[in-house]
């Protein structure tokens, strides 16, 4: 499946160290699908994906490729965390990645950039928490 | 009550021999454009009132426009290009979604193999000029 792939990638694949840098320590505990525990280090990631409909369909069925757009929210201590490791996962993914296998063997090509500002900050525990919020578009095939 | 049927399922075949019929795979839409009847105008100065009269000669049963989603080695959609290079007329065949058949001849006049968009899956599309008229069920129509 499409988010624990990118998971895979993102937390284990040497080519995303930069990724890996900019994540709280050790990175496999700080990416998340959908929500974070409570009390989470920071900076740490959330994905979601927001859509996935078939790229199209015909008079023959729908298509396995799918035209999908996950959300990379980005959180950190200050503005500059989350922005930092928000840009480093663009980067990452539509450039040095851009297009390939998943360790989970689902086939996927990132596009373009459908998103991506700051949200206002929250009010943690002890101070404040900062998201900035990417939204990638990319055509995938799910393995499983 | 109105009866109304999805086009999902409906089939578009094509053949050079009449004989062995292929589905043109992967269509999202064949819309045709018209049948159209040639009108001359009789009206002259025997004509009673002030209204013309025009006399139906000819019908031009018109195109089909063809758009589909490419798969770049399937061959149900490059025997259309096959079809556009040879010059040839070929047999047709629709079969709507309930079973009603239409048939005709024509020439495939117009084939784009692909269209390239970065952000979207790509497709192709064609134009098929029917060449006498196109028979269904109520005869030719």
């Amino acid at each position: 499946m499409l988010l624990p792939g990118l998971y895979s990638l993102l937390t284990a694949s040497p080519a995303a160290a930069a990724v890996q840098t900019a994540l709280s320590q050790p990175p496999a505990d700080n990416v998340f699908f959908n929500f974070a525990a409570k009390g989470t280090r920071r900076p740490f990631l959330i994905l979601n994906l927001v859509g996935g409909p078939p790229a199209s369909g015909s008079l023959d069925g729908i298509t396995a490729l799918i035209e999908g757009e996950i959300q990379f929210d980005s959180y950190g201590d200050t503005p500059q965390d989350a922005r930092k490791l928000s840009r480093a996962l663009r980067d990452f993914l539509l450039n040095t990645f851009n297009a390939g296998a998943l360790p989970d063997g689902t086939t996927i090509q990132f596009v373009d950039v459908t998103m991506d500002h700051d949200e206002p900050y929250e009010e943690g525990g002890s101070g404040y928490l900062y998201r900035t919020l990417l939204r990638l578009k990319a055509f995938y095939t799910e393995a499983s | 009550m109105t009866n109304a049927r999805p086009g999902y399922g409906s089939k578009f075949f094509m053949s050079s021999d009449n004989v062995h019929f292929t589905p043109v795979a992967q269509l999202k839409s064949f819309i045709p454009q018209g049948s159209r009847q040639t009108v001359v105008d009789q009206t002259n100065v025997l004509t009673p009132d002030s209204f013309s009269r025009p006399l139906a000669v000819r019908i031009d049963s018109g195109d089909i426009d063809l758009v589909g989603i490419l798969d770049p080695a399937n061959t149900g959609i490059l025997q259309l290009g096959t079809a556009h290079a040879s010059l040839a007329l070929y047999f047709f065949q629709i079969v709507l979604t309930d079973g009603t058949e239409y048939t005709f001849q024509g020439l495939v006049i117009e084939y784009v193999p692909f269209t390239v968009t970065y952000n979207k899956a790509m497709g192709f599309s064609a134009k098929i000029r029917i060449s006498g008229a196109l028979t269904g069920p109520a005869g030719t129509a």
